[in-house]
């Protein structure tokens, strides 16, 4: 797992991984470059292969064709060797109802024997309890728990060792806007440690708050990847003019190569589709073609603007 | 690995419950043959000689319990023991551990037979117990009709208890298999049992009697063995032999199966 000598070495790495159950792709040549070190976000509503990718990654399905590297190593060969510095969390919590929170961690925590360190598990265990708020309810027998506090509880599992990368599937799903927000700053705390953080969700407004980068999934394919602030400025970029002659704007705005559609929004005031174009080239062929210019606002896009144009859908916001 | 496997079988209520119930047998047959006073030579082998001696309790307790009680409580232990994890979703938290394929089979496996020579070791001990408390205890008559004392009878009682136990390798091994291909336990559990059910019935069947030699269930009753002076082995050989076979089989087709099949619980 030694990375190799590259300038940002890639935390995440798969080209053109592909699954195929029957005649259905799930997932669709799927090329994805994580950084080390950053919190990247994986962005896609249900059913776009988001958890089929992750499997593939954390070596619990093979890839029909292409390859997955993580942390360096070829998965699903290398999996003995990656998955030790692998916290994740995948589609959900999954603990024996019969134990309580801490006898599950300690018990998923002694099936591996490469675990670091027995006699630091107690002090590991309780330390990842505390972590996510649950050490209150850590003698609680897990079938007692609410929604929320398993999803602690896998988030805890996550973070019982010690991690490079953390995988974490729709983590914050069945916690209340306050959970949100503690497993936001979680992840941020995590982030700033040096852990890189893959976080699967159909939210955007969590991929917003938290990530520095994202890949957009639709129907098992990426449809975008990249800086957030690269994603923001792929979308549709609209700006806003006042003028008392919106006719003439109209007719230069229209003539000018990239610029797209131009539509009146009152009665001195149009809105139009900047394209390619930089704005400040509109405001200067406006100017030159004598058409007054009271006001011009290009509208920084929304990631939502941004997604929804690269996917040709909404997300569910929920 | 294994520790922690033997302690999740051992630590679950369920299994307590299984052995509780095994361990009932024995009394339920105790108190019986207590206030019917005999039973008129019918029934299983040693029955007759429990209002004598009590110790016989533990050998009439392994004989009805191997051949069914035992092995369906094996049935639900082996059944359960990956389809529970998928059922439960834990499968691919402990493969993301990570824990091999490959030690993750073998570990269910030990723990399986563990839990059968344990119920067994139960209910010999249950037996004994309840034998010691109802009946008369002394010299042990063997079945070849010389009597050994009571210490060497206890110690061959756990001999078969053991064997007992270990016969059941085969028919987890069964189970295990069965148990990677469906995320659903009582499924695998019926089917577990439903091969032992079927191994009997074709015991019985004088047609299949070229068959018998390999069947699972053939040897099961060969720990009356150990109460012959002196022991024959043969019987336990082919028994043990007999269940190695069947436990490297189905043991190898768990693996076929779940080395690299995807987990998609």
């Amino acid at each position: 797992m030694v990375a190799e000598p590259q300038v940002t070495p890639l935390a995440i790495e798969t080209r053109a991984l592909t699954k195929r159950f029957g005649r259905r792709t799930a997932v669709d040549g799927v090329d994805l470059a994580v950084p080390t070190g950053t919190v990247f976000g994986f962005l896609g509503p249900n059913g776009s292969g988001k958890t089929t990718t992750i499997r593939m990654l954390l070596g619990l399905a093979s890839p029909t064709s292409g390859t997955a590297k993580v942390l360096g190593g070829d998965m699903p060969a290398m999996s003995q060797e990656v998955l030790p510095e692998v916290g994740a969390v995948v589609e959900g919590p999954a603990f024996y109802p019969w134990l309580s929170g801490r006898d599950n961690l300690v018990r998923m925590d002694s099936l591996a024997g490469s675990a670091p360190g027995r006699r630091s598990r107690r002090q590991r265990v309780d330390e990842a309890l505390d972590r996510v708020g649950l050490a209150p309810a850590a003698n609680r027998r897990y079938r007692r728990y609410s929604l929320g506090m398993k999803q602690r509880l896998a988030l805890a599992g996550a973070l019982v060792r010690p991690a490079r990368l953390l995988v974490l599937d729709e983590p914050t799903n069945g916690l209340d806007p306050q959970g949100m927000r503690e497993v936001r700053a979680l992840v941020a705390d995590i982030a700033a440690e040096g852990t890189t953080v893959f976080l699967s969700t159909h939210l955007l407004a969590e991929v917003e708050l938290v990530c520095s980068h994202a890949a957009v999934m639709s129907a098992g394919r990426v449809v975008a990847q990249g800086a957030l602030s690269d994603l923001r400025s792929r979308g549709r970029r609209v700006a806003q003019l006042g003028t008392p002659d919106p006719g003439s704007a109209a007719a230069v705005l229209g003539q000018l190569p990239g610029c797209g559609e131009v539509v009146a929004t009152g009665p001195d005031e149009v809105r139009f589709e900047l394209g390619r174009l930089e704005p400040e080239a509109a405001v200067a062929a406006l100017v030159r073609a004598d058409v007054a210019v009271r006001s011009f606002v290009p509208q920084a896009t929304s990631l939502e603007e941004a997604f929804v144009a690269l996917t040709g859908e909404g997300f569910e916001v929920s | 690995m294994l520790r922690a496997e033997l302690a999740g079988v051992f630590r679950r209520r369920r299994t307590l419950g299984l052995l509780a119930g095994l361990a009932g047998l024995p009394v339920i047959a105790g108190l019986a043959l207590y206030f019917s006073g005999s039973s008129h030579g019918h029934g299983p082998v040693f029955l007759d000689q429990v209002t004598h001696n009590g110790v016989f309790l533990a050998l009439v307790g392994l004989v009805v319990s191997g051949q069914l009680f035992l092995p369906l409580a094996v049935s639900v232990v082996a059944g359960d023991s990956i389809a529970g994890e998928a059922a439960v979703g834990t499968l691919r938290y402990i493969l993301t551990r990570p824990v091999r394929r490959r030690r993750l089979l073998v570990s269910k496996l030990v723990a399986i037979v563990a839990f059968a020579v344990v119920a067994a070791l139960v209910v010999a001990a249950s037996g004994l117990v309840t034998g010691a408390v109802l009946f008369p205890l002394g010299r042990v008559t063997t079945l070849s009709g010389f009597t050994i004392g009571l210490p060497q009878g206890v110690a061959r009682i756990a001999a078969a208890a053991a064997v007992v136990g270990l016969s059941m390798a085969g028919l987890a091994a069964v189970g295990l298999f069965v148990s990677t291909l469906t995320e659903a336990p009582m499924g695998a559990m019926a089917a577990t049992a439903a091969v032992f059910i079927v191994s009997l019935v074709m015991e019985g069947i004088p047609q299949l009697s070229i068959l018998e030699p390999y069947l699972m269930t053939t040897h099961w009753m060969a720990f009356t063995d150990l109460f012959r002076v002196p022991i024959s082995w043969t019987g336990i050989e082919r028994d043990l032999g007999t269940q190695a076979v069947w436990g490297l089989l189905a043991g190898l087709a768990a693996w076929a199966r779940f080395g690299t099949s995807d987990v998609t619980s």
